[in-house]
C-alpha cells in the first residue's frame, strides 16, 4: 500500500501499488507542486488514506535554475573569502569567451574572512574553513559565535554537511545546501501537513542517492534532493535490468529536451561522489545519471558548412514540436520520428494534444528543401544525427569508466526512449534492448522500488591506518550513518562501509567496499583489482593512501518489481500496420498494443509496439518478446 | 545516406574517437598533472597529416599536433607496427615536457589515418625539477630533446627511445605510467578508427575525410567573410629584465581568407621563452575561432584558409639551439594577445579586452619533492559584459590543486587564497581581477617563478581601462619584504612566504 508521486517539469506520475495491482495516473503539475501531488493522489485511490508516499521532486532543481534561493553569507578563514569565487580556475570552453561561470550563489558584499562584526543582512550563513573535515572546532566555534551575533539567521557549518576534504567542493556544497534550504524545507513542511490531512500517514522523499528520506530529513539536507527527479527512473532501471537477468544495463532516459544516461551494475547504479548542478558543484553522492542535450524537442537546422544539425536548442514544451500544432515551425526529433513513422499520429498524448502529421512533414520538408532531401530523408537524417551524439556521450561516459558498453543491455524509456533505443545500442554493439512496462510514468515506479537510507562520509587523510585504526573508523563512520537512520527512519539498517583509497601521489581515488574484521592487506588487495579494472593498470609496490570512509545505512524499499502481479493480456495484439522509413527505402511495419501481448509471444521486426504515448521501435533484424513483467526485452538476431 | 547527413554523424564519429583517446589518456595516466589537470590532448589526422579531429583539452596544442605527424612522416615515413615519439620543439615538438606519440593506422595494408596523442610530462631532466629552469638560455640545459624516432613495434617499447628517456627524468616510475596511457590512448583510437574504415570502406573513407575537409573550410570561409576586410596591426611586448622584446602583427583579412604576418618581432633571445613556430600557429588558430565562431570543428580544413607568416630566427619562429620552455606556456600568451589586439579591430563586437597575459608559473622542489602551479587572473572585459575573475585564460586552461590535498603532499602551505579586488581595467564593462596567492615554506627549497604583465599592464578596449599588473614579493621569515622580478629563481627558508598578485584583465567600453 504505497503510493509514488514524480513531479516533473509539466507532469506528476503517480503510481499506487494497492497489495494486489498496480494503478498508474498522470495529471499536469503545478506551481506549487503540493497541490498537483495531493489532488492526483486523492483521485488515482480514489480517496483513500495510504501508510506512505515516496515523492520525487523538482523544487530545489527549480530554485536554483530559477535563482530563487536564500540570501547567503559565507564566513571563511581570513584571506580565503574569494577563494570560492575562483573555484577550480578553469574556464568552460576554450574558444568562447562568452561562456560563463556560474556566477557564485553568495555576491561579494556578503563574504567574510573571519567573523563579521556587523550583524550580517542575509537569511542563512555558511561557515567554511580549511581542513575543518579533520578537525571542525575552529569551525564550529566561529558558527556558534556567528549565531550568538545574529540570533534570528540560520547558520550552517561545512562540517555539519561534508565531513570531506576539498576546500572548494565543499564550500560550494554547504553553500547550496544554506541557499537551497528555507526553499526546500517550507515546501516539504507544506507537503507533509497537507499529505497528512487525508492522503498518507507518511511521507518519504527521494535523494540524488536514490535512497529515501523523510520529508524533515530532506529539507535538512536540501542540496541532496537536486537529482531526486532522475534517481527514481535509473532505480527502476536497475531493478527491470536484475529481474531480468542482466548484470550489466545502461539506463536510456530520453524526454524532451535532454537524455539521461546511468551505468548500473549488479543491480546498482553506478554512484557518483560529486557532481555540478546548473554548473555548481555538488559533493553528496548521486546516481550517477550523465545527461546529453537532445531529446525528442531538439531542433533541426543547417550550419554555415552546409550540413544538418541537430540541438544543442531545443523547442521545449512551448511552442514545442511543429507537429503539436502550438505554434512551433521548426523541425524537432520528434517530429522526425512522426515522418518516418516510428511514432504514430493516432495516440494523443497525456495532455491532450493531437499529433499533427501534416505540420511535422511541413517542417521537415522545409529543412529538407535547402539540403536537397526530401522531407522523409531529412526526416531520417535528423533520426541518424541524433543518434550519433547519444552514441557519442554513452560511449564516453563509459570508456572513462574502463567500461565497455557492449556488454551491456540498454534499458530504454521516457517519451523517446524506445523510438531511438534499437538504434543507440546497434552503434554501440549492444545485444539487448529492455523497455521496461509503465515506462511513461518509470520515475514514480522507481520511488516504490527504492529503500530508505543515510549516507555518511569522513575524510580521513594523513591518519596512519592499520587493521586496528580502520576497524575503529569504519566501525564510528557506521555508527554515525546508523544512529542518523534510527532518529529519522526507524528500523535496524543494513550497514555498509566503502573507501576511498588511492596510490600516494594520485589526486584521484578508487572506491572499494570495507568488511568488518578483514585485515587492511585484504582491502588493498581489493583496491588494486578494482584500480586495474577502472584504469587499466595496478601498481602493487607503491604506497597506498585512505582517504575517505564512508557508510551507508540502508532499509528495506515499500514494494519489490518481483511482487508485480504477472502480466495478463487484455484485447487484441495486432491493431494495424504502418509504413516505416529506413536508410534503403519504406518497409511495411505491424503495429502492436503492449497490453494486447501474452508473456513469452515474440514480435519480429520492423514492428513497433505501442504502450499509452510510449512507443517501442523493433527494427529488422530485432525481435522482442514480452516478460512475465510485461518488460519487452528487444535482442538482435 | 545523404552526405548532408554523413558528414556530421561522421563528425560526431571521430570527435568522439578523439575523445575516448583522451578519456582512455587521462583515466589511465599517473600523474596528477594529466589526470586532473588535463595537460595533454588527443588526435586523429589523415595519412598526409593533416588534424580530421582533436579532443579539446589544452589551446597551445592545437596548431602543434599536426606538425609533430608531418615531422615523423617527412622523416621516417609510416610503418605498420610502429609508434613514434617527438618532443623536439625543432622537429615537431613545442617545449620538451610535451611528449607526443603518434601511430599509422592501416587497414588490409592501406595507410588510412593517424591517431597520436601528447602528454606534458612533469619532469623530463635538464637542470631544474620541472624542466623549466629559468636561466636556461639553450634548449640542451631543459631536458632530453628527442627527435622523431621509432618508440614502439607491436605494442612494445623500444629500448633506444625508453632507456635514454626514463634516463633522464628525476621521475621515472611516474613517466613509465604516462608513457603507458599513452599508448593505451592510441590502441583505442586506432582499434576504434579501424572499425570505421571497414564500415565505410577505404575509398568511401577518404572521401569522407575529404569532406571533412572541406566542411572545415566552408565553416571558416564564412566565418571570415563575416569579418571586414583589412590591414589590422598591433604590437606588445614580453618582459625580459628590463628590456622589451616586440611582437607585432599585420593581420589582413581578405574576401573569407587570412594572413598574419609577424614580421617586424624581434629576434630571439638567449632566454627560455622563444617560442617555435607551432606555438605561434597554435596561437593563430586560438585568436582567429574567438574573433569568429568558437563552434567551427577543428580540423586542418578550417585552416586552409589562413595562412603564417613568421620570420625565422624571431622569438615567434625560433631556431636552435633556443631554450623554449617558456616560449610555450608564456610567449604563447602574448602572441594570442598580439592577434587578438589586431582582429580586435577587425570584430570589434566579438573580442574581449586583454586578459591577465600570463600563467604565472611557479615552480617548488628540493631533492625531495617537484611541485608545479599555474595562477589564474583577470579575464578582459568583454563586448557583451565584465571578465570574469580569477580565471585561466588564452592558451591554457588548466586546473588549480586543492589547497587541503597540498597541505597533506608538500612542505608548504597555502596562507591566502582571494581575489584583488579592484584590479581589473575600468570601463563600461570592466575587467575580471586577479589572484592573490601567498605560500608559506616549511622546509628549504628552490623557488622559479615565471610571469609577465609585470611592468606592462593588460590593455584595455575601446576606452576601457587597463587591468593591474602582476606582483610578486617575498617575505622573509625576519618580516624584510623583497620586490621580486615576474622571472626569477631564488632560495627559500622556513618561515619564507612568497605572495603572487596576478594581472587583472583590461577594461573594455
Amino acid at each position: 500500500m504505497t503510493l509514488g508521486v514524480d513531479v516533473g517539469g509539466t507532469f506528476t506520475d503517480l503510481v499506487w501499488w494497492d497489495g494486489a495491482a498496480l494503478h498508474v495516473g498522470k495529471t499536469s503539475s503545478t506551481a506549487d507542486q503540493s497541490v498537483g501531488v495531493t489532488a492526483g493522489a486523492a483521485k488515482l485511490t480514489d480517496g483513500r488514506r495510504v501508510p506512505l508516499l515516496v515523492h520525487g521532486t523538482t523544487v530545489a532543481t527549480n530554485a536554483l535554475l530559477e535563482k530563487k534561493g536564500a540570501v547567503v553569507a559565507l564566513v571563511t578563514d581570513p584571506g580565503f573569502e574569494d577563494a570560492v569565487e575562483i573555484a577550480r580556475q578553469d574556464r568552460p570552453s576554450l574558444y568562447d569567451s562568452d561562456a560563463l561561470r556560474p556566477e557564485p550563489l553568495v555576491p561579494r558584499s556578503l563574504r567574510f574572512g573571519g567573523p563579521p562584526n556587523e550583524p550580517v543582512d542575509a537569511d542563512v550563513v555558511a561557515v567554511v574553513f580549511l581542513d575543518s573535515y579533520a578537525d571542525p572546532s575552529t569551525e564550529r566555534a566561529v558558527a556558534a559565535r556567528v549565531s550568538t551575533d545574529n540570533p534570528d539567521v540560520l547558520v550552517i557549518a561545512s562540517s555539519d554537511v561534508s565531513r570531506e576534504f576539498r576546500e572548494f567542493e565543499r564550500t560550494s556544497t554547504t553553500i547550496l545546501t544554506a541557499y537551497l534550504r528555507p526553499v526546500v524545507e517550507s515546501y516539504l513542511s507544506k507537503l507533509d501537513s497537507r499529505v497528512g490531512e487525508s492522503v498518507a500517514d507518511r511521507v518519504l522523499v527521494m535523494q540524488s542517492s536514490g535512497g529515501l528520506v523523510p520529508a524533515s530529513g530532506a529539507g535538512r539536507e536540501a542540496a541532496s534532493v537536486l537529482l531526486s527527479g532522475p534517481a527514481g527512473g535509473v532505480v527502476a532501471a536497475a531493478a527491470f535490468g536484475e529481474l531480468l537477468g542482466r548484470d550489466a544495463v545502461i539506463s536510456f532516459d530520453m524526454g524532451g529536451t535532454s537524455t539521461d544516461v546511468c551505468r548500473i551494475e549488479g543491480g546498482a547504479p553506478e554512484v557518483a561522489f560529486e557532481r555540478s548542478v546548473e554548473g555548481y558543484v555538488c559533493r553528496l553522492p548521486s546516481v550517477a545519471v550523465h545527461t546529453v542535450g537532445a531529446g525528442g524537442g531538439s531542433l533541426g537546422w543547417v550550419d554555415g558548412g552546409g550540413a544538418v544539425r541537430v540541438g544543442p536548442r531545443s523547442a521545449g514544451a512551448r511552442p514545442g514540436p511543429a507537429c503539436y500544432g502550438r505554434g512551433g515551425t521548426e523541425p524537432t526529433v520528434t517530429d522526425a520520428d512522426l515522418v518516418v513513422g516510428r511514432l504514430s499520429a493516432d495516440v494523443p498524448l497525456a495532455d491532450g494534444v493531437v499529433l499533427d502529421r501534416r505540420m511535422g512533414q511541413e517542417s521537415l520538408r522545409r529543412i529538407g528543401e535547402r539540403v536537397g532531401l526530401s522531407p522523409e530523408m531529412a526526416a531520417l537524417g535528423m533520426v541518424e544525427i541524433v543518434e550519433s551524439h547519444m552514441e557519442r556521450a554513452v560511449r564516453r561516459v563509459s570508456v572513462e569508466e574502463g567500461f565497455d558498453p557492449a556488454d551491456a543491455a540498454l534499458v530504454a524509456f521516457g517519451g523517446a526512449g524506445g523510438m531511438h533505443a534499437i538504434g543507440l545500442a546497434a552503434r554501440l554493439g549492444m545485444g539487448a534492448v529492455i523497455v521496461p512496462p509503465h515506462a511513461g510514468v518509470l520515475s514514480a515506479l522507481g520511488l516504490l522500488l527504492s529503500a530508505p537510507r543515510t549516507d555518511r562520509a569522513r575524510t580521513i587523510l594523513g591518519q596512519e591506518v592499520t587493521d586496528e585504526s580502520l576497524a575503529r573508523i569504519a566501525a564510528e563512520v557506521g555508527e554515525v550513518a546508523a544512529a542518523d537512520f534510527t532518529a529519522a527512519l526507524g528500523a535496524d539498517p543494513r550497514i555498509s562501509v566503502s573507501l576511498d583509497m588511492r596510490y600516494r601521489g594520485q589526486s584521484h581515488e578508487t572506491t572499494v567496499e570495507y568488511h568488518p574484521g578483514e585485515h587492511l592487506a585484504d582491502v588493498i588487495d581489493r583496491f588494486h583489482t578494482a584500480h586495474h579494472r577502472r584504469n587499466g593498470f595496478s601498481r602493487l609496490d607503491d604506497p597506498i593512501e585512505v582517504v575517505t570512509a564512508r557508510a551507508s545505512a540502508t532499509g528495506v524499499p515499500a514494494f519489490g518489481v518481483g511482487d508485480l502481479p504477472s502480466h495478463a493480456p487484455v484485447g487484441e495484439a495486432v491493431v494495424g500496420e504502418r509504413t516505416v522509413r529506413h536508410p534503403d527505402g519504406v518497409t511495411q511495419a505491424m503495429v502492436y498494443r503492449r497490453a494486447g501481448l501474452a508473456p513469452g509471444s515474440e514480435v519480429v521486426g520492423p514492428a513497433i509496439v505501442v504502450e499509452g504515448e510510449s512507443t517501442a521501435w523493433v527494427a529488422t533484424g530485432w525481435r522482442a518478446t514480452t516478460h512475465g513483467s510485461g518488460a519487452l526485452v528487444i535482442e538482435h538476431g | 545516406m545523404a552526405d548532408v547527413i554523413r558528414l556530421e554523424v561522421a563528425r560526431n564519429r571521430l570527435a568522439g574517437i578523439a575523445e575516448e583517446m583522451g578519456a582512455v589518456l587521462r583515466r589511465t595516466a599517473y600523474s596528477p598533472n594529466i589526470k586532473e589537470r588535463a595537460d595533454c590532448s588527443a588526435a586523429v589526422f589523415t595519412p598526409d597529416g593533416t588534424m580530421l579531429a582533436q579532443a579539446e583539452h589544452i589551446p597551445v596544442h592545437l596548431g602543434a599536433m599536426p606538425a609533430s605527424v608531418k615531422a615523423v612522416l617527412h622523416r621516417l615515413g609510416a610503418e605498420p607496427g610502429l609508434q613514434y615519439a617527438v618532443n623536439d620543439p625543432f622537429a615537431g615538438g613545442t617545449h620538451l615536457n610535451d611528449l607526443t606519440i603518434v601511430r599509422p593506422v592501416f587497414v588490409d595494408g592501406a595507410h588510412v589515418a593517424w591517431v597520436g596523442n601528447r602528454a606534458h610530462h612533469a619532469d623530463v631532466g635538464g637542470e631544474a625539477p620541472g624542466s623549466m629552469p629559468a636561466h636556461a638560455t639553450t634548449v640542451d640545459q631543459e631536458g632530453i630533446r628527442i627527435a622523431p624516432m621509432p618508440a614502439v613495434r607491436d605494442g612494445e617499447w623500444l629500448p633506444a627511445f625508453l632507456e635514454p628517456f626514463l634516463d633522464a627524468t628525476r621521475t621515472p616510475g611516474e613517466r613509465r605510467g604516462d608513457l603507458a596511457a599513452q599508448l593505451g590512448a592510441n590502441e583505442v583510437g586506432s582499434s576504434r578508427l579501424e572499425s570505421m574504415v571497414r564500415l565505410e570502406g577505404l575509398d568511401g573513407f577518404s572521401r569522407l575525410a575529404e569532406q571533412l575537409l572541406s566542411y572545415g573550410e566552408r565553416r571558416m570561409h564564412a566565418a571570415l567573410t563575416a569579418v571586414a576586410d583589412g590591414r589590422y596591426t598591433f604590437s606588445d611586448v614580453m618582459e625580459w629584465g628590463d628590456r622589451d622584446v616586440t611582437i607585432t602583427v599585420t593581420v589582413e583579412v581578405d574576401g573569407g581568407s587570412l594572413h598574419a604576418d609577424f614580421t617586424g618581432t624581434d629576434a630571439q633571445i638567449p632566454a627560455n621563452f622563444n617560442a617555435v613556430e607551432a606555438v605561434t600557429a597554435s596561437c593563430l588558430y586560438y585568436a582567429v575561432r574567438v574573433a569568429t565562431d568558437p563552434s567551427i570543428p577543428t580540423n586542418g580544413g578550417a585552416y586552409r584558409n589562413i595562412r603564417l607568416t613568421a620570420p625565422s630566427g624571431s622569438i615567434v619562429n625560433a631556431l636552435p639551439p633556443a631554450a623554449v620552455a617558456a616560449g610555450n606556456v608564456e610567449t604563447s600568451q602574448r602572441i594570442a594577445d598580439v592577434l587578438l589586439g589586431a582582429l580586435a579591430q577587425a570584430a570589434p563586437d566579438r573580442v574581449p579586452a586583454a586578459s591577465q597575459g600570463t600563467m604565472n608559473n611557479v615552480l617548488v622542489g628540493n631533492d625531495r619533492f617537484a611541485y608545479y602551479e599555474t595562477v589564474g587572473g583577470g579575464q578582459g572585459g568583454r563586448p557583451g559584459g565584465p571578465g570574469q575573475s580569477g580565471i585561466h585564460t588564452g592558451m591554457t586552461n588548466t586546473k588549480n590543486t586543492p589547497i587541503e590535498s597540498l597541505s597533506t603532499h608538500y612542505p608548504f602551505r597555502i596562507t591566502r587564497y582571494t581575489l584583488r579586488r579592484g584590479s581589473g581595467g575600468g570601463g563600461m564593462h570592466p575587467g575580471g581581477d586577479g589572484i592573490d596567492r601567498e605560500i608559506e615554506f616549511l622546509e628549504e627549497a628552490t623557488v622559479s617563478l615565471m610571469g609577465e604583465r609585470r611592468r606592462h599592464h593588460p590593455w584595455g578596449l575601446h576606452g576601457g581601462e587597463p587591468g593591474a599588473t602582476g606582483e610578486d614579493v617575498l617575505v622573509r621569515s625576519s618580516g624584510s619584504e623583497e620586490a621580486l622580478a615576474g622571472k626569477a629563481t631564488f632560495e627559500v627558508a622556513p618561515g619564507d612566504r612568497l605572495r603572487v598578485r596576478t594581472p587583472g584583465g583590461g577594461g573594455w567600453g
